[in-house]
């Protein structure tokens, strides 16, 4: 028998478990890239601001072997008390809830909490989505933030010295001979700073948000996951892409993000006050030439001016990559009806792909109703769907 | 310090094998624990549970002290961070170990040169792998370990069954004596009766002439398409199982034994009163007992406290050297013990909107059977190769038990078995109450 020391070193090269542990995880994100539709409208990450990573929860992964049913187990069992327990005592008790640890199958029901960054979950996603008529010609010319190390000068730092630029003027100069070299103060060279410009592509993002009718915590919530990625889509192919937050109900306000998603009024709806607005800050600060447009409108489809607004959407189509109508009903009775404003939006459809609408009553259809909004081939509400 | 402990157990009555003891940082200690044996081949599941083991431990649950390998030397892994008390009690703990690994009638015959063989596998699988790349290894792998349980050690036996002569009065054996001795043949209604009692097939092939338990084995010995380097990876994987086996059996006991073991030798050794304040701490830790459970070095250890008392020192060590868990609680546990120990049966009750735990037996013979009973339950169902269909190759799998089994993961362990055995695989099983017939890609659902 002996006794040896721990030597971390010797240990680390037997290593097996970190390789193993890499597969696993490898699994793991197997297991959320399919499940990636469960995850569009998880909590964690539409409100993370997209800035965080995020905890989202993956069943645990088993391995098939033959095994008894689960669902026998945790029925009965053996336990043991504090001391003169008697038949009938109640050893324990707690509500019902859909998910969480029973003190008897632990195991069964394990989940662990996997931390992803949500730039990974989004290159996961949206390796399926297209985005239409991209079009990154239209740029426009910025100072760039980072400038080069690269000019040289005649004055500088002494730090900054270019030995090589400095000896080459030295013999430009002829004044290198066998007897060695001798540097005037003309010959020094300095690197410099010079600022760059470059071309950046941008895009616009028109969110309108109707809210005069009941758009409660839901509705809210649905909104919130839509924008959420293809906010973020549109950013990832575009340099720079803004955001304008527009509330409407008779009137259109432009307001700033987190107004956007809380505000709620009573009283009509006019989104035709909304999509004028929206032409007005075009004019005003989105010069075509320089900026792709693209819009999405959300709304529970009652609008007292439907063909007015359809009539100016029509005029107006064309400045957009895509608008997007999304029309949200989470009231099960209406889910199949046509709204009045979206039988008035029909009509866009015929010219060409700018136009592409969806229904959404769950959280379940959030990804059907990204990739829908986001595809070359566009539909209808209730159009051959 | 080893050797005192060495030479204290010895003197308590025990005969472990040479134990060799390691002190190792955590993530090494974890790491055994979770492939079960040091250089152990690689599998995405032992990477899970080493990830999920250490998870717990980095937040503070679920310390592991130490881990004992079974084989002659011993090896014990201590966690380097245990202080010199809680390594005397972890080393005292380990003898006990060894000595059920030595003695106990089931695991005495277990393999003792495991560590060498599974790094000499170790290194043939990663040939094998660069030879035939990762995916097909993990992929042999993952279907190897899902049968895994489902080894025998088999091979010893005789391929004729001898089975027990029914015997309706205490003299039948002598009338069958002539039956026996050969002389005198079977009638044909006696031939028949015979048949429907041993479940003699028609058609099944000579190499079974019984069901075997030996799935595994089977598969390895008689499927016409596995390739050298497969068979080679199914029998380790094989031999594992075989050497893993009687840990099921025998958790509480080896617990149990241990722990009482460490009390014993720690009381022997000359330690100030701060070092016994310290490892009566350590113990108290370990021998928690649970509401909805049995911990097994909690009831395992004061079970043998009480058949010291009852019956001496040498009958502890007869216990840990003769019995499994159930036949244990089957000879030891009596009606004091049971109070003792406040052992009941709970029952959970459901309603709408809670779940409750009650007690539902507290009779000392009662809640003996029920634990007997529940530590004999194997914790797979049972499997046995029944029959191949002639002509076509198919392998018939039967259950053993009543126990519902899992439809989805038989089905999917099903697939499994006909990726090594090349043709369909059936199992008549119980699903839901019922009997039922399942098969390799079934595709009704």
């Amino acid at each position: 028998m002996n006794t040896l020391e721990p030597d971390a070193g010797y240990y680390d090269i037997q290593q097996k478990g970190n390789r193993d542990q890499e597969r696993h995880l490898e699994k793991i994100k197997h297991v959320i890239k399919d499940n990636l539709k469960e995850l569009v409208a998880n909590e964690n990450i539409i409100t993370s601001d997209g800035k965080k990573r995020v905890t989202v929860p993956v069943r645990y992964l088993d391995e098939y072997r033959f095994r008894y049913d689960p669902k026998n187990e945790g029925q009965e069992g053996t336990g043991q008390g504090k001391g003169g327990s008697r038949k009938g005592d109640v050893i324990g008790q707690r509500p019902k809830e859909g998910t969480g640890r029973k003190p008897g199958d632990a195991h069964q029901e394990f989940q662990y909490l996997v931390e992803i960054d949500i730039e990974t979950l989004a290159e996961y996603l949206f390796e399926e989505l297209t985005l239409p008529n991209l079009d990154l010609t239209r740029k426009s010319q910025v100072v760039d933030q980072d400038e080069d190390f690269t000019d040289r000068r005649k004055k500088g730092q002494l730090s900054n010295l270019d030995k090589k630029a400095t000896l080459k003027e030295v013999i430009k100069r002829g004044a290198s001979n066998d007897s060695g070299i001798s540097i005037d103060n003309h010959d020094l060279r300095f690197r410099t700073w010079r600022t760059k410009t470059k071309e950046v592509s941008n895009a616009v993002i028109f969110l309108l948000r109707d809210v005069s009718g009941s758009m409660g915590e839901a509705e809210r919530f649905l909104t919130r996951a839509i924008c959420f990625w293809i906010v973020w889509f549109i950013r990832k192919r575009y340099d720079r892409a803004e955001i304008v937050f527009i509330n409407y109900d008779t009137e259109a306000f432009e307001v700033d993000e987190e107004r956007f998603f809380q505000e709620g009024r009573g009283g009509g709806t006019k989104c035709l006050s909304a999509l004028q607005l929206t032409q007005s800050i075009l004019t005003e600060r989105y010069p075509l030439e320089l900026w792709n447009v693209y819009a999405l409108q959300f709304s529970d489809g009652e609008d007292f001016e439907c063909a007015e607004a359809a009539r100016f959407l029509a005029g107006m189509i064309h400045v957009f990559n895509r608008f997007g109508y999304v029309e949200i009903e989470p009231n099960d009775s209406n889910y199949y009806l046509l709204s009045r404003l979206s039988r008035a939006y029909k009509e866009l459809l015929k010219d060409g792909n700018r136009y592409a609408a969806v229904k959404l009553g769950q959280a379940g259809e959030v990804w059907e109703a990204i990739k829908k909004l986001m595809s070359d081939e566009v539909k209808g509400i209730g159009v051959g769907s | 310090m080893a050797g005192e402990i060495w030479d204290a157990a010895h003197a308590l009555g025990l005969s472990p094998h040479p134990v060799h003891f390691e002190t190792v940082p955590y993530h090494v200690l974890y790491e055994v624990a979770a492939y079960g044996l040091p250089n152990h081949y690689h599998h995405w599941t032992f990477g899970r549970n080493y990830w999920i083991q250490k998870t717990r431990y980095e937040h503070g649950e679920g310390r592991i002290y130490e881990l004992v390998v079974n084989s002659d030397p011993a090896y014990a892994y201590i966690l380097h961070n245990n202080n010199e008390v809680q390594k005397a009690l972890v080393m005292a703990h380990a003898m006990g170990h060894s000595h059920v690994f030595k003695c106990n009638e089931y695991w005495k015959d277990t393999r003792k040169d495991m560590p060498g063989y599974m790094a000499a596998a170790s290194t043939r699988f990663a040939t094998y792998e660069q030879i035939y790349g990762f995916a097909a290894m993990e992929e042999l792998i993952t279907r190897g370990l899902a049968i895994q349980a489902h080894s025998r050690d088999e091979e010893h036996e005789p391929v004729v069954e001898k089975r027990p002569v029914e015997c309706k009065t205490p003299y039948d054996e002598l009338f069958d004596l002539d039956l026996r001795l050969g002389k005198r043949t079977l009638s044909e209604s006696e031939k028949v009766a015979r048949d429907k009692k041993e479940k003699v097939r028609p058609g099944s092939l000579n190499r079974l002439p019984r069901p075997t338990g030996d799935l595994l084995g089977y598969i390895i010995r008689y499927s016409p398409q596995l390739l050298d380097y497969q068979r080679d990876v199914l029998s380790v994987i094989r031999q594992e199982g075989i050497y893993f086996q009687p840990f099921s059996r025998t958790r509480l006991l080896h617990e149990g034994f241990a722990v009482w073991t460490h009390q014993k030798i720690l009381d022997m050794l000359d330690l100030s009163q701060d070092e016994r304040m310290e490892a009566a701490l350590t113990h108290a830790f370990v021998t928690v007992p649970y509401p909805l459970g049995i911990n097994p070095y909690h009831f395992g250890s004061k079970m043998l406290d009480m058949v010291e008392k009852e019956y001496g020192c040498a009958e502890v060590i007869k216990a840990a050297s003769e019995e499994n868990d159930s036949s244990f609680i089957r000879n030891y546990l009596n009606e004091q013990i049971v109070e003792e120990l406040d052992i009941y049966k709970w029952v959970k009750k459901e309603t709408a909107s809670q779940e409750q735990w009650d007690v539902a037996e507290k009779d000392w013979r009662y809640v003996r059977d029920y634990l007997a009973d529940y530590y004999a339950k194997p914790p797979y169902p049972g499997i046995e190769v029944y029959r191949e269909v002639p002509n076509q190759g198919n392998l018939v799998l039967h259950q053993v038990g009543e126990e519902d089994m899992d439809e989805k993961y038989a089905r999917e362990t099903l697939n499994y078995c006909q990726d090594l055995w090349g043709h369909r695989v059936e199992l008549q099983c119980r699903v839901e109450s019922r009997s039922k017939l399942l098969w390799s890609h079934m595709t009704n659902h």
